[in-house]
């Protein structure tokens, strides 16, 4: 036990002192204000530009009702005109920043189109937003002209409203942008943490030091110190990670429209323990797998090669955890990818921000995970045991059978 | 009491790496391990490290079995290796500590032996950014500072320039004097000769010759002769069928069968009015032994 803490310690110190880790670290940081300041930095760039938006209803169409898109909420002034305005002094307007842009709009047939001219794509309203707004307009200018009661024309604007939900009265999810960045955000938690004990090792070997290190301590106090170690320092960047963005979104983006698909209501202390538990263990699963993979590398060339089984392990398990949660949060598959242990960390958490998960399901998938992580810690101490003093060609997965079964 | 090692054998798949081999230490001080490369001396230090298991034999340490517990070992592996960014002192006090010592112990043991070896300066830079001498005296403190009981060198000099190796021979002498009991692995048969007292040369696995090393040479037939004459005697040499085996102007080094030979060229050496500058019977080294024995193997 000494001599795990005393790896563990080693490991800690030396990947927090890493030149390249605080500055990966500080990097990641400033990217996370950095985009919690796009609307900051959105508004700021755009200075007193103008919001007036020139809208020319030369014949009238809409019967000097428009004015009513100034009432509607949105963020542009809305400039009403009935003579009829030239190409070309549209343009000028437009260049001398006088107005954003301009629509114009004009009978075809029984169909009413407009022409809409902006300084730029993507600038001024949003022409679906303005295509719905003029239907409702002009379907309320010819309604009013058939003089119908109140309660007639409450019954024309009927709004049909849809309400999904299962035979045991659960609702129907929604997936936020929010769940899948979580989502997401986990699995490369996971996936570069366990990846970075393989690299660890592997240095070790290539280093030759693995040969003073076991000689100063057994290799299971090696394996698991350094793991548990990485481990910790792994918790300590998503524990920062998880601060600064949410200080980052309380200073600076709380209240933004802009960011309002960043919707973290699902997202409760309950996820956000489960979270970090499914992080521990997919962690430790993943990180003990690597360990073993790295002890089979004696050069540094051979470790890309070495750690592909694993990385597509991961991979499977991350793609079949997220598929299946978000086409069927509820179904059979999502179910399994949720019990199975090299899916269940990433699928597990995703699906309890989706859907209510049983205890019963949970504590199976945790149960099950837990004597997953056993059995290979298992594995993987025995084959690193006897790998670590390999050097010269990469083991073959035919001798890791023979490694395991040597004493 | 001291290191036994009684019928270690170990095999890789078919291929018996080390059959038998048994020797023992009884008393502090150097314990000459030699072979050729492949011979099978990592795997004999391995076993008595306990990092490889044996199929068959005991090894012991004052009657008990070779582990961290019952010895404190230090080793100097012959794959030279640290950690490239981590600083000499960091590194040297975490391995301190994982051979049982706490941290202040680790702290005065390191400026000590930083002090002997000359390093004191280098404590806390990088150790990639040190010389390949002064990485491998940082290595031999990973293997020295826990003040260990049984001490195994591995090519302890290899790579080292006359002054550094001097530095270490003089540690070498210093811990022998301490009592402590120390194998050394090495090709260098010079240094073998100077600190060891027993040998065991072992060739493909199997012990081709063991014992005292003053014994085993003392054992050895006089082989060579060198001779320095006022002139040349090659015609003497000719006469008497002996083999020239180095020719220097007016000194021979030669082969001879037996030493009545020996007796007979100085005979008629002197009888033919050649003056004899010096006349030695040459006493086999280590290598010559190494060689002879090394070669008859195969």
């Amino acid at each position: 036990m000494r001599d795990t803490i005393i790896v563990m310690t080693h490991t800690i110190k030396e990947r927090l002192m890493k030149k390249s880790f605080i500055i990966s670290n500080l990097i990641m940081f400033a990217i996370i204000i950095l985009m919690f300041n796009i609307p900051n930095i959105m508004e700021k760039t755009k200075g007193d530009e103008t919001k007036d938006v020139l809208i020319v209803d030369s014949s009238n169409i809409f019967e000097n009702s428009l004015s009513t898109l100034n009432s509607m909420g949105l963020e542009y002034n809305f400039l009403i005109e009935n003579n009829s305005t030239s190409d070309e002094d549209i343009k000028n307007r437009i260049d001398n920043k006088e107005i954003l842009g301009s629509v114009t709009i004009f009978r075809d047939g029984k169909d009413v189109k407009f022409n809409y001219v902006v300084s730029e794509i993507g600038k001024g309203p949003d022409p679906k937003v303005l295509q719905s707004l003029f239907s409702k307009i002009i379907f309320n200018v010819e309604v009013s002209k058939l003089n119908l009661t109140s309660d007639q024309l409450g019954s024309i604007n009927t709004q049909v409203i849809y309400d999904v939900k299962t035979v045991t009265g659960e609702e129907a999810p929604e997936i936020s942008f929010a769940i899948i960045i979580l989502s997401i955000g986990l699995f490369f938690a996971i996936y570069f943490c366990a990846y970075q004990v393989s690299a660890e090792v592997t240095m070790e070997k290539t280093s030759k030091i693995m040969e003073t290190l076991v000689t100063s301590t057994s290799p299971k106090h090696i394996v698991l110190g350094k793991t548990i170690g990485t481990g910790i320092v792994g918790l300590i960047q998503l524990l920062a990670t998880t601060i600064v963005s949410l200080i980052s979104y309380k200073v600076f983006a709380e209240g933004k429209s802009t960011l309002d698909f960043l919707d973290f209501s699902q997202v409760t202390p309950a996820i956000i323990i489960a979270a970090f538990a499914y992080f521990i263990l997919g962690y430790t699963l993943y990180a003990f797998l690597y360990a073993l993979v790295g002890s089979t590398v004696s050069k540094p060339e051979d470790i890309q090669s070495a750690n592909a089984p694993v990385a597509m392990l991961s991979m499977f398990g991350f793609y079949f955890g997220y598929f299946t949660v978000i086409f069927a949060p509820a179904g059979m598959m999502t179910k399994v990818a949720s019990l199975l242990p090299f899916s269940s960390p990433f699928s597990m958490p995703f699906r309890m921000m989706m859907v209510t998960v049983p205890t019963w399901e949970v504590l199976t998938s945790v149960g099950i995970l837990i004597v997953t992580i056993i059995l290979v810690i298992q594995i993987s101490i025995r084959i690193y045991s006897a790998a670590v003093l390999h050097y010269g060609s990469r083991i073959s997965i035919k001798d890791l059978f023979k490694l395991y079964k040597q004493k | 009491m001291g290191l036994k090692v009684e019928n270690v054998s170990k095999s890789f798949e078919s291929k018996n790496a080390v059959s038998n081999i048994s020797f023992e230490m009884n008393e502090p001080g150097v314990f000459g391990l030699l072979g050729t490369n492949g011979a099978g001396k990592t795997t004999t230090i391995r076993m008595i490290l306990g990092i490889l298991e044996k199929n068959s034999g005991n090894i012991s340490w004052n009657g008990k079995s070779v582990t961290r517990k019952n010895v404190n070992f230090g080793y100097l592996p012959e794959e030279r290796g640290i950690y490239p960014k981590t600083k000499v002192g960091q590194q040297l006090i975490y391995f301190a500590k994982l051979k049982g010592m706490k941290q202040k112990d680790a702290e005065e043991s390191l400026k000590y032996w930083a002090k002997k070896l000359k390093i004191e300066e280098y404590i806390n830079t990088q150790a990639e950014k040190l010389s390949k001498g002064n990485q491998q005296k940082v290595q031999f403190l990973t293997c020295v500072m826990h003040n260990p009981e049984l001490i195994i060198l591995d090519e302890p000099f290899s790579g080292l320039d006359p002054i550094n190796s001097d530095i270490l021979k003089n540690v070498i002498k210093e811990l022998i004097s301490e009592g402590k009991y120390i194998i050394m692995s090495s090709h260098q048969m010079a240094s073998i000769e100077e600190f060891c007292d027993d040998i065991l040369i072992i060739n493909a696995g199997k012990t081709i010759l063991k014992g005292n090393l003053k014994d085993i040479k003392n054992g050895y037939e006089i082989k060579k002769i060198f001779v320095e004459s006022d002139e040349k005697i090659d015609d003497i040499i000719n006469k008497l069928g002996l083999t020239i085996i180095t020719n220097n102007e007016n000194e021979y080094l030669l082969e001879i069968n037996n030493i009545e030979k020996a007796e007979e060229l100085l005979k008629d050496i002197v009888n033919q009015g050649i003056r004899v500058k010096k006349f030695e019977l040459v006493k086999p080294t280590l290598h010559d032994i190494f060689v002879e024995k090394v070669g008859e193997d195969k």
